[in-house]
């Protein structure tokens, strides 16, 4: 193949230049694509945890349904099961009108998060409270991945 | 040559086009289906909500009083002024929800409603205003939502017993996502609650007649 300058010339970068974008265009695609499946794995995660939580870790000795006890000892435990696996846990309990009335567990750093946000998912729960009665709430789980 | 370099750029845009395709198909094709995602979450919210019902008492959402006085206002005299009040604090929401049921059977002859005066017909609407405020806390802005409590129906023949409250905010719900329920037993047994509806017909019910005391409350979580 010979190259004249002039049009075979600009043929050739007009080719190069549509290629280029058609490629870019197909990483971003690529991009788009794994980060939504990244959101929603981290969410499905998210809810997971929360539920394990809730039906499971924090589940009472009666082991009553939709009642969870605060145990810092059985959070922290859950807690490392899940950093031998590299996911990190927050867990915050707020009452119905919002104020916070439990946390558990490392903040995400917005700046270290920056590639891998992290995933939250929140369930209403009832916690002991005084005897036998429980108070409804809001337990709120972040998970992230380092 | 000139025509070569032309045939290469149409080469280019139909392998262009190709690729356009297939970044189409794969914007498209959703690694997980965000609806699924959604029904599993309100799912799992609906049932903590309702299970969480059996537990948590009405102290927390402010208390829970209604009149007793049977046309649901009060005489505002010094000295009884608030004792037709009934105050229930340390009850759970699941047992207000069975004790209105206890106190505010509904009962049909044919089409017609048979209300008679009842001294605690107040708790009705107070309950339901009650569950609404509690409901809008918790859910109010997530989703739509509709919350439902119910006995099976009694049918007698000429008459038909029965208990239904409903509770909903539909104004921005548009696909319903899930539909949870829990049975809640009523605190009488099967013997104690015929007596009771035999109390308010004035008559006896057949010996055969067996009565449920269940009450079914469902909740439907609606996206918005």
């Amino acid at each position: 193949m010979v190259l004249h300058v002039g049009e075979d010339l600009f043929s050739t970068i007009l080719a190069v230049s549509v290629l280029s974008v058609f490629i870019a265009a197909l990483f971003h695609s690529y991009h788009f694509y794994s980060e939504r499946q990244s959101v929603f794995d981290g969410f499905d995660l998210a809810l997971d945890i929360a539920e394990r939580l809730r039906d499971s870790v924090l589940a009472t000795h009666e082991n009553k349904p939709g009642l969870i006890e605060l145990s810092q000892e059985r959070l922290e435990n859950y807690s490392k099961i899940l950093s031998i696996q590299g996911i990190n846990l927050r867990v915050d309990l707020r009452s119905i009108d919002g104020e916070l009335l439990f946390s558990h567990g490392p903040e995400p750093n917005p700046l270290k998060q920056y590639f891998s946000p992290p995933a939250g998912a929140s369930l209403p729960v009832a916690i002991l409270f005084g005897q036998g009665s429980g108070r409804l709430c809001e337990l709120t789980v972040l998970v992230w991945r380092d | 040559m000139e025509e070569k370099g032309f045939g290469y750029i149409a080469d280019v845009l139909v392998f262009s086009l190709l690729v356009s395709v297939a970044i189409t198909f794969l914007v498209a094709i959703s690694p997980v289906d965000p609806r699924v995602e959604s029904e599993r979450y309100a799912s799992s919210f609906a049932r903590g909500l309702l299970l969480s019902f059996q537990h948590s008492t009405a102290d927390q959402f402010g208390g829970f009083d209604y009149s007793l006085e049977p046309l649901g206002f009060e005489l505002n005299l010094p000295l009884i002024e608030g004792s037709a009040r009934r105050e229930l604090l340390h009850k759970t929401v699941a047992q207000l929800l069975s004790e209105d049921v206890l106190l505010n059977m509904r009962i049909n002859v044919g089409e017609t409603d048979l209300t008679f005066l009842k001294t605690n017909e107040a708790m009705d609407h107070e309950l339901k205003n009650f569950l609404k405020t509690i409901l809008e806390k918790t859910i109010g802005g997530r989703f739509g939502y509709r919350m439902r409590a119910n006995t099976k129906l009694i049918d007698l023949g000429f008459a038909r017993v029965y208990f239904e409250i409903e509770i909903e905010e539909m104004s921005r719900a548009r696909n319903q996502l899930c539909s949870e329920s829990v049975m809640l037993s009523l605190p009488e047994s099967n013997i104690d609650l015929k007596k009771f509806i035999e109390n308010a017909l004035g008559m006896t019910l057949p010996s055969k007649l067996e009565i449920d005391t269940i009450i079914e409350v469902s909740l439907e979580l609606w996206s918005t």
